[in-house]
Parts: C-alpha cells; sequence; structure tokens
C-alpha cells in the first residue's frame, strides 16, 4: 500500500501528514500542525523527519507527495512546493497538489450546508473558496480567486442560506462578514482556519478518486497565486490591458527550461 | 616606522609560553618581507645586550651592530646596542631572508591548523557533487567532480522575463525558479550522466541574493536532501565567484586579492587561504552592474545594461566626456557610483536641454572608462597593500572585456598573475557553487536540514 507524505506552508500553520488511501478513505498514521509564523522554511524538513521517527518509518517509505498549492503568502507556498518537488524528485515519486482552501474545507465534512473558506491575501483582500457539505462529501462551487472581502460575503449572501465560515482571512475581517451575511453566519472556532495534516491527506484522497490530481510530475506541478506579480499588474493598469487573476499565475509568456 | 626608505623596528615580542619555538624568527621573516615590498632599504633597532636569545635572532636575520646608546632602557638603566640590517636587496639580505622564511615555515607549521591545499582532484577525491544556485534571475544546476570538472552545468535564465521592466523583479524571479527548478536539475544529471544515487552530496546557494528566490533553492536543495539521504552543503554566492576562477585555472591558489563586479555586489575581497575571506573595501552605495544599468537605461539601450553599454563603448571615445571619477583620491578600498550614474544621466539631460545632438557611443565609452579607471585603482592598491602575487575577478561584471583588458594590463605590470574566467563562469552559474561547495565538503561544514536562506550573507 502506498504511503502518502502529506505537507503544507500556505498559511502560518506547517502542516504535515503520513498515511494510506483505502477505498473508503484515508488511513491516517500521523500528522504534525505547528504554529510557526514566517518560520516554516526552518521547521518543514525536521518536522518531516521527526514525523517518519515518530511512527517508526523511513523517507524511502514514502510512495507520492502531495502538497497545498495554496493560495496563501507567496513565499511560504512556495517553500512548500519546492521542498515536495525536491523529496519527490529525490524518492523518484509522483507529486499531486491539493488547493489549501480545499484542504481546510475537508475538515467540515461531516457537516451540511454551505461552507465559504477565506485565505488572507493581505492588501485588504481575501482569496474566497465557496463549498457545499453534503453527505460526508464537500463540494468546491467557485474557482480560485482573490478578492475584497465585502464583495465576497456579499456574492455568498445572495445563497440565502446559512453559511458557515472558516480561515485566517477572519483575523482581520470577521466583522465584514459578520455584518453582511448578519444571523446566517457561523464562524467557525480559530483552532479549524487552517489545514492539517490529516486534512492534506483527505483532500488528495478525494482529488485522486476525482481523478483531478495532476500527472504527478514534480516538475510540471506549480503553486495558485491568484494573483500576478505587481510589476506585471502595474504593466497591464499602464497599457490598459485588462489584468486577469491567473490560477497559477505563470509570470510572462509561457515558461520554458531553456537549459 | 618607516623613515626615508629606512624602517625601524620599535618592538618585536614573543608571549612568554610560547618562547624558543621560532615564533620571534617567523615575526621578523615576515616583517623583512614586508619592509622589501614597501621598498625599505634597510632596517634598524635597538636590543638589550643582555637578552642573548634576541641578539641571536637578530644576527641570525643579517643584522650587525652598529653602536650603543648609553642608559637607553629607563627601567635598568641599561645601554642600547644599536643593530643595522646589510641592503635588504643585496644579495646577502636575500639569503638571510630566505633562510629565515624557511625557518618561519617550520615554526608556524607547529601552531598552524592543517590547511585546504587547493585542488584535490588528483589526490583522488572524485567526490560528485550536484549544486543548485537560484540566488537572482538564473535557475542553475551543475554535477562536478572532485570539485574541479565539470560534468554538467545548465543555466536557464530568465532574462527575458524581467527585461521588459528594466530590471529582475523578485516576485517573477521566484516563480520562474519554482517553475523551472526540477526541470533544470534533470537535465545537470542527464548531461552529466549520472543519477541521484551516483551523488556524494548536494550543494545549494543560500546567500546573498533575493530572498524569495534563494528560499526556493534552499527549499528544493533540503528536500532533495531529505529524500536522498545526501550532506547538504550551503555556499555563500560571493565565495562561488571566487571558485569561477579555480574552476577555469585549478592551479589559482590563495593568498590572492579578488574583484567581485556584478549587479549586486561590488567588493575587493583579501584570500589569505581558502574559506578565510577579508573584504577590504565595497560600494557605498550602487553596485557596478547596478550603475551599467542606470545608464543604459538613461540612454534608452534596454535591460541589461552592462552588454549593451559594452557594445557602444566599442565605438565611442573614452576620452570625450570627462566624467568623474568617484574616491579614486580616497584613502580607503571602498567604491561609490552613484555620483558617476547621476553625472551621467544628468549630462545627457544637459545636452539634450540645450538642444545638441547625443552621441551615445561617447557616452557609454566615457562612462566606462570612468568606471575602470576606479575599479583599477583600488584592485592594484588592494594588491599592493596586500602584498599577494595573485588577482583575480569574478561576477557578471567580469565579462566587460574593457574592464578585463584594464585589469590584466595593471596587474600584468606589477608582476601579479592575473586570473579571469571565461564568461560563462562570470555570470551566474552553479559550476561554481559546486566548487566552494567542495572545499566546505571536505571541511565537514554542511548545512542542517533547518537551514534558511540568508538574503544578507556577508562574505569574511
Amino acid at each position: 500500500m502506498t504511503l502518502y507524505l502529506a505537507l503544507d506552508t500556505s498559511t502560518e500553520e506547517l502542516a504535515v501528514g503520513l498515511g494510506s488511501f483505502t477505498p473508503e478513505g484515508v488511513h491516517l498514521i500521523g500528522e504534525v500542525n505547528l504554529d510557526v509564523p514566517r518560520a516554516s522554511l526552518t521547521h518543514l524538513v525536521p518536522s518531516i523527519q521527526r514525523l517518519l521517527e515518530s511512527v517508526d518509518l523511513e523517507v524511502h517509505d514514502v510512495g507520492a507527495v502531495i502538497v497545498g498549492r495554496g493560495p496563501g503568502s507567496f513565499t511560504g507556498v512556495r517553500i512548500g512546493v519546492s521542498t515536495a518537488k525536491g523529496i519527490a524528485q529525490g524518492l523518484d515519486v509522483p507529486l499531486y497538489g491539493v488547493g489549501t482552501l480545499d484542504a481546510i474545507a475537508q475538515r467540515f465534512a461531516g457537516r451540511e450546508g454551505l461552507l465559504g473558506v477565506v485565505g488572507d491575501a493581505m492588501r485588504k483582500e481575501v482569496y474566497p473558496a465557496l463549498f457545499r457539505c453534503a453527505d460526508g462529501e464537500v463540494r468546491r462551487l467557485t474557482p480560485h480567486a482573490v478578492a475584497p472581502p465585502a464583495d465576497v460575503a456579499e456574492q455568498w449572501r445572495t445563497y440565502g442560506e446559512p453559511i458557515v465560515v472558516a480561515g485566517n482571512g477572519l483575523a482581520k475581517y470577521a466583522g465584514v462578514f459578520e455584518s453582511v451575511l448578519g444571523d446566517a453566519l457561523s464562524l467557525a472556532h480559530e483552532a479549524m482556519w487552517a489545514p492539517t495534516g490529516q486534512a492534506l491527506l483527505v483532500a488528495g484522497w478525494r482529488s485522486r478518486a476525482d481523478g483531478l490530481s495532476g500527472d504527478g510530475e514534480a516538475a510540471s506541478l506549480l503553486p495558485v497565486y491568484t494573483r500576478l506579480s505587481d510589476a506585471e499588474v502595474n504593466e497591464r493598469v499602464r497599457s490598459g490591458a485588462p489584468v486577469t487573476n491567473p490560477d497559477s499565475g505563470v509570470a510572462g509568456p509561457a515558461g520554458e527550461v531553456r537549459p | 616606522m618607516e623613515v626615508e626608505h629606512e624602517g625601524h623596528l620599535m618592538n618585536l615580542a614573543v608571549r612568554a609560553d610560547a618562547r624558543r619555538s621560532r615564533l620571534g624568527a617567523a615575526l621578523l621573516s615576515t616583517l623583512i618581507a614586508e619592509a622589501r615590498r614597501r621598498g625599505i632599504e634597510r632596517l634598524t633597532l635597538e636590543v638589550r645586550p643582555s637578552n642573548d636569545a634576541a641578539l641571536a635572532l637578530y644576527e641570525a636575520a643579517g643584522f650587525k651592530e652598529d653602536g650603543r646608546r648609553h642608559g637607553y632602557y629607563s627601567d635598568t638603566g641599561e645601554d642600547a646596542l644599536v643593530m643595522w640590517s646589510g641592503p635588504l636587496e643585496g644579495p646577502e639580505m636575500t639569503a638571510v631572508a630566505a633562510s629565515l622564511a624557511a625557518s618561519a615555515e617550520v615554526a608556524l607549521a607547529e601552531f598552524r591548523p592543517a590547511r585546504y591545499e587547493g585542488p584535490p582532484a588528483d589526490e583522488g577525491r572524485d567526490d560528485l557533487i550536484l549544486a543548485i544556485e537560484s540566488s537572482c534571475d538564473e535557475t542553475a544546476a551543475a554535477v562536478l567532480r572532485g570539485g574541479r570538472t565539470i560534468l554538467s552545468s545548465v543555466v536557464a535564465s530568465q532574462i527575458d522575463f524581467h527585461s521588459r521592466f528594466g530590471g529582475v523583479v523578485p516576485e517573477i524571479a521566484s516563480r520562474k525558479h519554482t517553475e523551472a527548478i526540477v526541470g533544470v536539475v534533470d537535465e545537470a544529471l542527464a548531461q552529466a550522466g549520472v543519477t541521484l544515487d551516483d551523488l556524494t552530496a548536494i550543494a545549494v546557494t543560500y546567500g546573498p541574493g533575493l530572498v524569495g528566490a534563494l528560499v526556493v533553492g534552499v527549499s528544493y536543495a533540503k528536500g532533495l536532501a531529505l529524500a536522498t539521504g545526501l550532506p547538504l552543503v550551503g555556499v555563500n554566492h560571493l565565495e562561488g565567484h571566487l571558485f569561477a576562477s579555480v574552476l577555469a585555472e585549478p592551479d589559482i591558489a590563495p593568498p590572492l586579492v579578488a574583484l567581485l563586479v556584478s549587479g549586486g555586489h561590488t567588493s575587493l575581497v583579501h584570500v589569505p587561504e581558502w574559506g578565510e575571506y577579508h573584504t577590504l573595501g565595497s560600494t557605498i552605495d550602487d553596485a557596478t552592474g547596478e550603475a551599467f544599468d542606470k545608464v543604459a537605461k538613461a540612454l534608452g539601450l534596454g535591460y541589461p545594461g552592462g552588454p549593451a553599454i559594452t557594445r557602444l563603448a566599442a565605438q565611442g571615445d573614452p576620452a570625450a566626456i570627462p566624467f568623474p571619477r568617484p574616491m579614486l583620491r580616497s584613502d580607503d578600498l571602498d567604491f561609490s557610483l552613484s555620483g558617476l550614474k547621476t553625472a551621467v544621466v544628468t549630462y545627457i539631460a544637459k545636452e539634450r536641454a540645450a538642444g545638441r545632438e547625443l552621441r551615445p557611443a561617447d557616452i557609454a565609452a566615457s562612462f566606462q572608462a570612468a568606471v575602470i579607471d576606479v575599479q583599477v585603482a583600488k584592485a592594484t592598491r588592494a594588491v599592493e597593500e596586500s602584498g599577494v602575487e595573485t588577482f583575480l575577478i569574478g561576477g557578471g561584471v567580469a565579462a566587460n572585456p574593457a574592464l578585463r583588458a584594464a585589469l590584466t594590463a595593471a596587474m600584468q605590470r606589477r608582476g601579479v598573475r592575473v586570473s579571469v574566467p571565461p564568461l560563462d563562469l562570470c555570470t551566474d552559474n552553479a559550476a561554481m557553487i559546486g566548487a566552494a561547495a567542495h572545499l566546505h565538503l571536505w571541511r565537514g561544514e554542511t548545512l542542517g536540514l533547518s537551514a534558511e536562506a540568508v538574503p544578507d550573507l556577508r562574505l569574511g
């Protein structure tokens, strides 16, 4: 049975999980979730080592890697994605990506109804994602995006349903969602705002089952930024071109390796 | 003390518990060598007649008694013997200096830690290092055998993605590194004909540079090290530029002085031995490459400015416009390029305002000449003050042919060996990182897996 290593450093919480997949779901072997603001580069690899040791496994036992692609802190996302690429390439095993907000959403799998997740995007914006929880499953309703919190709350209000909202975007903007959504809103407890090792594995299991997990190539997996770099945004604004926010935020013309 | 080509040795002392180990000879040998280098013709000193050890040392070093100062030592009222050396450049003192130097070498060997003696490839150290570099806008990987033989060196330049912004955009650089790094490493391994299983170690640049860019390389390298179980060696990017010379000329060895010039750095470094670095001076404002870029922008030449200015300068008159040579006469080895850049930009604005037609080739040539004059003056001074016989240039701006030629000519006039790496080793690459990593691997200096990127990492 394939041992999956899952990791995410897109938020201030470092999440690492080890587990295997069964037809019914994830068999969790162990996880490490640490609150390490701006220190994930220091703690990520040692945390993986400690987790492996604590369950008496070795890195060579890992048969596939799953990484949270964001959106989140650009540098944070790149720490997780770059480390995962190194591990997958070093072990010669597949690398799969999951959305960081999707992993957070999986923590609410037992609920029924609408679930909104908002990641802090800085600059008075959030990364929003809307899900519907039903029958133990979590289905995503909206694509990757970045938007002002009031616009997000307003859009979610149009569903006219009770909604649970989670995510570290609430640290700054809980008041915005409260004032727009009123009684329809239930704020998730702060302990439920970040991905966990187990949630990453579940999101990975779900996307594998749905055939959405990509080609498994470490080289082609990319972070989800939702924003262009400032330089590109300014360039488009100056030239009058529309500023569209791409999923992967690949800069400039399509990138190719030119050895 | 030095007066009119005569040197006066004021004091020479060895700690009591370290006497009788020829350290005095070592000190005196160094002093005589330094005096000769400074053009001092003769040395003099005073010594107590009762100090047999000192007298024996000075006599062995070619000093002869030439008078006596009565009651010279106030503590005991003792006389002083006045001693003089022969002419330092004369045959007698030359022979004495050589034998003293040999004696000093034996003495110092006792006190010196084991040192890195240079290229160990011929000593059967055929370690295979995979090196990764991502400190600025080149994603690079290389495989080296024995720290000296380049089996592959792959550089994925991002220049096309940055040029339209007139400079490197850090966020784009970080994104491009993330996209490219796996492919670049695969390519480097494939070109070298090796697999990860064949490697001895993984090396990565951990500073200085753009923090977001460094983070990609360091994260990735740590992941690779975890997966393969290989040691991870951290390399200072600037040390890498020094080792570019070693790759081109394997017998290059310290002591030496290096001029590191690039878009992000301008400094003179004294290297008494590999691994020991003393920055003698550096820019107090813009880096050299930065000044080239800004002047190129003012002339509408686009980015990167270095190659554009160089091409244009080749057709211009370097003496056409007398741009300032900032800090040419300052007492230190620091550089300033901001004033020169401003002078050029101001000149262009004035000429335009006056309705005169610009002569871009002359402006480029005159600007480049001003930069080169200062760099040559400071570099030769650093070499003279350090007393080294080897000089090397590193960094992207070292690719400038006029600068290479001027430095080479100036050093060769002084009998100093010059090493200028080939162009592909001047600009950022991972081969130079692997060469530097070889030194640290041999010394057992590795990074832990909790290592950080250090954007302001210093050299020495």
